[in-house]
């Protein structure tokens, strides 16, 4: 697994806290701390998987729909 | 014809659509059934009594008239508070939402089983917006478990396992992101079907991770769960992940038994190796099977850790704005996810639906030379309600985000499953995952109907309720 110990989960809450404006209390922070190492050590297992390099193809698809008919909202 | 206690959605429907039951006192026998036996479980937060039996009236009337009301005719079933009732709010397990406005319109898969002849008499108990394995809830207290009532139900469709268990409602909707149908499944012991993805329309409930929710059927017997899902099958654009494919009628095809089907237990990942509950149910059902073939699925943790970052992610961002200025309102148990959720790098986000798809591609070459796969769907029967963590081949572990780490690889690509209770002897229910290719319902639900009919598989009338 990659190493995910380099992650500062506590410095990153209190950074990313004061970018979105959310207010981290002393009784939420070893919680919020807590799942954010978890989301670390689950992206160092992506980070191990093998996809072909220079490609991105993702799960997300965004299918286009036909235009609409004359006479609909177009 | 009497009613029976736990009688069957089938033997219900026939004994109305027969002339032998009337649909008001199959309704009468469930409401007063739940006003005993639910103040024990938790598991209804709110019960329908003026509009089941106004409804029952109508299929009474219409079953004098000689009109067939339907396969599910006169079917008491309820829902996981999710899903939209008409004249009711949709509280998703949240405290906040108490606050909207009530639904003006019924779910799309209640208005469909209503169609089917089937009387909605209930909604749920559900972990807070469905972020959750336990069935606890801060706000509505615990769902407990029918065969113990010190122990969780599971979650997040808590209350649909329950009451399906406890005979409140042989049929019960719920919903399933990462294991949300099968883990109360497997702990209630029931039989739960989690459809392909984009199978069933989701219109009309609260969202909790719009790539991965899914919506399934409970039942304590494989044909009422064939049946109800024939119901609910369809189009619907209002729902742009629901895929435009012939319906898949599987109620006729489950009785077909599992020659030529080419089955393996799941290995690697899903080793139970260490987990003795786990063990005893994949062995019941392998032996049942007379499988000896045991395959690992490539990339099971990677896709385990990819729903779990898009899961974080997505359900976070809906959330974002109640979190920033009603943190106190959440339950405490899913707020920090929650809010750490909120802060996930983009790139997490984005390699994980890379990885996704990668692994999906793994498993489809897989399914070229295997029909079906057994693998356990919880690591232990039903811990107890409150306990935090738990201990998973000598690692202790919390318990909320790791109940589901059998079920969450195989939700993140959508894969059609049937959680089956299998009969292993322990004073506590637990039960395997059917997992078949995409699009095959009907071949999960064929392998559940074998194990069922030879008795491998059995759904356990609870030994502390009152017949």
């Amino acid at each position: 697994m990659s190493d995910d110990t380099t992650f500062d989960a506590e410095g990153h809450m209190d950074a990313m806290a004061a970018t979105l404006g959310l207010s981290i209390t002393d009784a939420q922070r070893p919680g919020v701390i807590g799942f954010l190492q978890l989301a670390a050590r689950m992206n160092g297992i992506l980070e191990d998987v093998p996809v072909p390099v220079d490609t991105l193809e993702l799960a997300t698809v965004y299918n286009v729909p036909e235009r609409a008919p004359a006479g609909d909202d177009a | 014809m009497t009613l029976q206690p736990y009688a069957a959605a089938w033997e219900i429907a026939r004994g109305i659509r027969g002339g032998d039951l009337l649909a008001s006192d199959v309704v009468d026998a469930h409401l007063a059934r739940i006003t005993a036996i639910n103040p024990q479980l938790n598991a209804f937060t709110d019960v329908l009594r003026e509009r089941a039996r106004s409804r029952a009236a109508v299929i009474d009337s219409q079953r004098h008239a000689g009109t067939d009301p339907g396969p599910l005719a006169g079917v008491p079933f309820a829902v996981k508070n999710l899903f939209d009732v008409a004249g009711q709010v949709t509280r998703a397990g949240s405290k906040i939402n108490r606050e909207n406005a009530p639904a003006t319109d019924d779910a799309e898969l209640v208005q469909r089983l209503e169609a089917a002849g089937a009387i909605l008499i209930g909604a749920l108990n559900m972990g807070e917006y469905a972020y959750d394995f336990t069935g606890e809830n801060a706000h509505d207290g615990a769902c407990r478990n029918p065969h113990d009532l010190s122990r969780m139900a599971g979650g997040s469709s808590s209350g649909s396992g329950s009451a399906t268990a406890a005979g409140l409602a042989p049929l019960s909707l719920g919903s399933d992101t990462n294991g949300s149908i099968r883990v109360p499944s497997s702990l209630c012991g029931i039989f739960g079907l989690k459809p392909t993805f984009g199978r069933l329309t989701r219109h009309g409930t609260f969202p909790f991770v719009d790539s991965l929710d899914h919506l399934g059927p409970f039942a304590r017997n494989v044909s009422d769960l064939a049946t109800a899902f024939d119901a609910m099958q369809g189009p619907d654009s209002r729902d742009p992940t629901v895929a435009d494919r012939p319906f898949n009628t599987v109620s006729a095809k489950a009785d077909r038994g599992i020659d030529g089907l080419r089955i393996a237990v799941a290995g690697g990942y899903f080793d139970t190796d260490g987990l003795p509950d786990a063990a005893a149910a994949v062995t019941a059902a392998a032996a049942a099977l007379n499988v000896h073939q045991v395959l690992d699925v490539p990339g099971a943790a990677a896709g385990r850790a990819a729903a779990f970052i898009i899961t974080n992610a997505e359900s976070a961002a809906l959330h974002q704005g109640r979190l920033r200025v009603r943190p106190d309102d959440f339950d405490p148990d899913t707020r920090d996810r929650f809010l750490a959720g909120s802060m996930l790098p983009a790139g997490w986000l984005v390699r994980a639906q890379q990885v996704r798809r990668w692994y999906l591609e793994q498993v489809m070459a897989l399914f070229r030379n295997v029909d079906v796969l057994i693998a356990p769907a919880t690591p232990f029967s039903a811990p107890a309600i409150g306990q935090k963590t738990m201990l998973l081949r000598g690692e202790e572990m919390a318990v909320r985000p790791n109940l589901g780490l059998f079920t969450q690889p195989i939700s993140c690509i959508g894969l059609p499953v049937v959680a089956a209770p299998m009969e292993t002897g322990s004073a506590m229910p637990i039960g395997v995952q059917i997992i078949a290719p995409p699009w095959r319902e009907d071949i999960a639900l064929r392998v559940a109907r074998h194990l069922e009919r030879t008795g491998a598989a059995k759904v356990r009338v609870p030994d502390l309720l009152p017949a």
